[in-house]
């Protein structure tokens, strides 16, 4: 479904280049559901940006439906990737409601029925009539992603992009959109990249992950070697250890900084 | 329908109809402005301004034009409330007139700076780049000469008039507005919400227009209204330096430049236009301030 | 077990709004020893208000009433703003969850962490830098000299918070309050700064409350958990038996987690039952 090959993306000019994203490649089959993990800061949004179609400048292969893609894409491949992103409070416009925020994709696309379709997007997120009309302060964390999710799916497309959309939530809340996602792809015909830092999330939602650190993959496998504990990398095997230590309790050792640069990169917003 | 059941419509916890979640908002707003008593005596002054207007010729106990040669600089009283200038019209009734001619100015323009200053500085925020670098250094341009220079000299060399004046005032007014509503994109155009818009194939007008102005509005309307006093004021003084309205235009500025050659016997021909200018820009400035509390989206 | 630090008896936070008033917390009762407590609860469940109103540090819309609200012998609700003004950051410190909020940006990390030294402890320039340099160090900060001159901006994350522990450990309070202290970190620099601190306190038997969403974070990290539900504790127990918690939340906060070793087809979804909101206190 998506082919990425040789992928560079960065950032600053001339002066202070930065690679976020420093010559990655997968490939993510049909229907399948691929994780992607890393510390913050590893280029793991950078990825989805550019997948979506939202980073136009960088270098490198990308295949999407067995189309190659530029880096200008028409609207119809537009409305067959879209993205769920993590902060629920910063998803939605604060200033339209819910009804507005669900027309405007019909619109922009030119569908027909557009009254039945938010309401069936709606529904298949678990949200009422009752919620057409409210503006985003009005809803919860949670029912803001739902929107979000809504907003994401009404185009009907076949990729979705989900930028750890629920690490902003509450875990029983997380459990119902988790739900929700599974269900909705049961449905049929949706292929998910799930970025998420959270083992426990990858592990129940994903088939295959990747392990980045600083830019590049470091491991491709599948769920079951890695619950199995065949990872090999460094850094996959920290992380999952880090993961554990929760669930059976007892904290290690103290130890110095390891696996944090002391001076990040300057942030830049 | 009644009171109780519209008071329940507008608290509702969800509306039910667009018309409705407006309404609820504009409700919500509305509480809060009444517990701003400054900027309620704002908005009643300028309400009252709007009457005043509206209802000119009931007000006015005369015309304004109407010269009595024997009554010249008559002081206040019951007769003439502001009492009378040189040509012995009657200062109450020009002021009541006056303030259509305000109004005329204040309408006209926010009419014009708010859309051009908008345009300008969210498609120049938004786009970034070359557009942004050549529209910046427009609104430089103007931004680098006095507001009343410039009106000035756009004046001097169209002619003096009213309509000038005006288009003179919205000259120097937009370029502020302009830096506004662009600094105001600069920080909604990399939110997640543009991205997803982006996401379903708008176009960047359809972005800018429908996604980031109504981002930047708010902000716009509390500057435009804060800027209103300003506004009002630098019409008086072009009135004041005989290049705005032209007599025998009841227009306060134009009424306080004549009376000064009045004002040490005659105090009442400068101190009435000029109080009532001063109240005007005042109200506007409270409201202002008020609007800022309520429309502010930093602050929900 | 030591004598409480802290007693709560009957807290109620209440906010005016325009819709009317708010009872973010209702009727908390707990005790802090020189332990690690937990409190756990959805977000809005009243875990941060309860956190501040000891610090009485609450927005001025709130009002606050217990029963009893002391630590150790000083009655927090009746103590004068100047008593107060020592007790904050002198014998009870805060860590908040992103400490870029509570690090002054325009002065270097270290110098920082010295003036609150000479706040609370008073001493010459030099003793403090010294001070300062040591904490650091206890942080395990590796190359503190070099960190001590670095700008909040120049900072981690994960950095950042060790620097706040740093900072709140040096006037040596009795009590530690973090409210998602590492909420905002990545999962391995989080398990890094946790066992810093769980170091600290335990060498330095320091009380601590641990405030934060993360049930698993909390029932590795502490000695006692309580769990909030709705402005109220709805089940507190030592964290070794919250396999065995008895309220239906807590078990159902348990089941909704996501396991990695543990695969199901579908996460329980936790079934709210009005009841709880007045429900009783499993202790
Ligand atoms: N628009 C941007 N301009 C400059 N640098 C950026 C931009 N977006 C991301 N970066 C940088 O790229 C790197 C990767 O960021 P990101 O993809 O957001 O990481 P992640 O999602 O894995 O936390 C970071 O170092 C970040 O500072
Ligand atoms: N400034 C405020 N005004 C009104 N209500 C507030 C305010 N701050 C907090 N609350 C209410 O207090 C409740 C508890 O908040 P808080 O203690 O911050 O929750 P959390 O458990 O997420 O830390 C929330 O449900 C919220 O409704
Ligand atoms: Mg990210
Ligand atoms: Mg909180």
């Amino acid at each position: 479904m998506i082919a990425v090959d040789d992928l560079v993306v960065s950032f600053g000019d001339d002066d202070e280049v930065k690679r976020a994203v420093d010559g990655i490649g997968f490939e993510v089959r049909e229907g399948e559901t691929f994780g992607l993990v890393g510390e913050s800061g590893c280029g793991k949004s950078t990825v989805l940006r550019v997948l979506a179609g939202l980073n136009p400048s960088y270098d490198g292969r990308l295949r999407i439906a067995g189309r190659d893609i530029g880096p200008r894409r028409d609207k119809a491949l537009m409305k067959s990737v879209q993205m769920v992103f993590q902060d629920p409070y910063g998803s939605l416009h604060p200033r339209q409601t819910v009804n507005a925020q669900l027309m405007e994709p019909l619109r922009i696309q030119g569908l027909d029925d557009a009254a039945g379709r938010v309401e069936r997007a709606l529904d298949a997120v678990g949200l009422g009539p009752a919620f057409r009309y409210r503006y985003p302060h009005q809803l919860s964390g949670g029912q803001r992603q739902r929107v979000a999710i809504a907003r994401a799916l009404i185009l009907e497309p076949d990729v979705l992009l989900l930028d750890e959309p629920t690490s902003a939530l509450d875990v029983s809340v997380q459990a119902e959109v988790l739900n929700l996602l599974a269900d909705l792809k049961a449905a049929g015909g949706l292929t998910y990249v799930l970025v998420s830092h959270d083992l426990g999330v990858i592990a129940h939602m994903c088939d295959r992950l990747a392990v980045m650190t600083e830019g590049r993959i470091v491991e491709e496998l599948d769920v079951q070697e890695l619950v199995a504990g065949a990872a090999r990398h460094p850094y996959t095997v920290t992380l999952l250890r880090a993961s554990e230590t929760y669930g059976e309790g007892g904290v290690p050792a103290a130890t110095s900084e390891t696996n944090e640069a002391t001076i990040p990169e300057p942030r830049k917003t | 329908m009644s009171a109780g059941t519209l008071r329940h419509w507008l608290n509702a916890e969800a509306a039910a109809s667009p018309f409705q979640a407006f309404a609820q908002r504009a409700w919500l707003g509305w509480l809060q402005l009444l517990r701003n008593p400054l900027g309620m005596i704002g908005l009643l002054i300028i309400v009252a301004l709007l009457l005043v207007a509206a209802f000119a010729p009931v007000i006015a106990s005369q015309s304004p034009y109407e010269q009595n040669l024997r009554n010249v600089l008559a002081p206040p009283s019951s007769e003439h409330l502001f009492g009378t200038d040189e040509l012995g019209r009657d200062i109450f009734s020009r002021v009541v007139y006056g303030s259509r001619i305000t109004l005329l100015i204040v309408l006209l323009v926010s009419v014009i700076v708010a859309p051009i200053g908008l345009l300008v500085g969210a498609v120049s925020g938004y786009l970034g780049g070359w557009v942004d670098v050549a529209l910046m250094r427009l609104t430089d341009l103007f931004l680098a000469f006095p507001s009343l220079i410039l009106a000035l000299a756009f004046v001097a060399a169209m002619g003096p008039g009213l309509e000038n004046a005006i288009i003179a005032i919205s000259l120097t007014a937009w370029p502020q507005i302009a830096r506004l509503a662009r600094a105001e994109t600069l920080t909604v155009r990399n939110s997640d919400y543009i991205a997803a818009v982006r996401l379903q194939g708008a176009s960047p007008m359809r972005v800018v227009l429908r996604h980031v102005l109504p981002m930047c509005v708010p902000s716009v309307i509390i500057r435009v209204t804060l800027n209103m006093a300003g506004i009002i004021l630098t019409a008086a003084g072009l009135g004041f330096l005989g290049l705005g309205a032209q007599p025998p235009s009841p227009e306060w500025g134009a009424m306080t430049s004549t009376g000064r050659r009045y004002m040490l016997d005659s105090w009442w021909l400068v101190t009435m236009p000029g109080l009532a200018i001063l109240t005007v820009s005042l109200a506007f400035n409270l409201f202002g301030d008020a609007l800022r509390d309520i429309l502010d989206p930093r602050s929900s | 077990m030591h004598e409480p630090l802290l007693r709560v008896d009957g807290l109620h936070v209440s906010f005016r709004t325009h819709r009317g008033l708010v009872n973010a917390v209702r009727g908390v009762s707990f005790e802090v020893g020189r332990e690690k407590v937990g409190i756990v609860g959805e977000s809005g469940s009243g875990k941060s208000i309860t956190g501040r109103s000891v610090m009485r540090l609450l927005p001025p819309a709130a009002e606050a009433r217990a029963n009893r609200l002391s630590f150790r012998d000083i009655d927090l609700l009746r103590a004068s703003e100047k008593q107060m003004l020592d007790i904050r950051g002198g014998q009870i410190g805060l860590i908040m969850q992103d400490p870029k909020y509570s690090l002054n940006p325009v002065v270097r990390v270290g110098d920082q962490i010295a003036e609150a030294y000479r706040l609370h402890r008073g001493g010459n320039r030099k003793a403090a830098r010294a001070s300062a340099m040591a904490m650091l160090e206890a942080v395990k900060i590796r190359d503190p000299e070099r960190v001590y001159r670095l700008y909040p901006h120049e900072v981690s994350g994960g950095m950042g918070q060790r620097i706040m522990i740093a900072t709140m450990l040096l006037a040596e309070p009795d009590l530690l309050i973090a409210d998602e202290p590492t909420s905002a970190l990545d999962v391995t620099v989080r398990l890094e700064v946790l066992s810093i601190l769980d170091e600290l306190i335990e060498t330095r038997g320091l009380g601590l409350i641990f405030i934060s969403h993360d049930l698993n974070l909390v029932r590795a990290f502490c000695d006692r958990v309580l769990i909030m539900y709705a402005g109220r504790i709805v089940e507190e127990l030592p964290a070794s038996e919250l396999e065995h918690a008895r309220h239906p939340y807590t078990q159902g906060l348990l089941a909704a987690l996501p396991r990695i070793h543990e695969r199901r087809e579908r996460l329980a979804v936790l079934q709210r039952d009005p009841d709880w909101l007045d429900g009783p206190t499993y202790r």
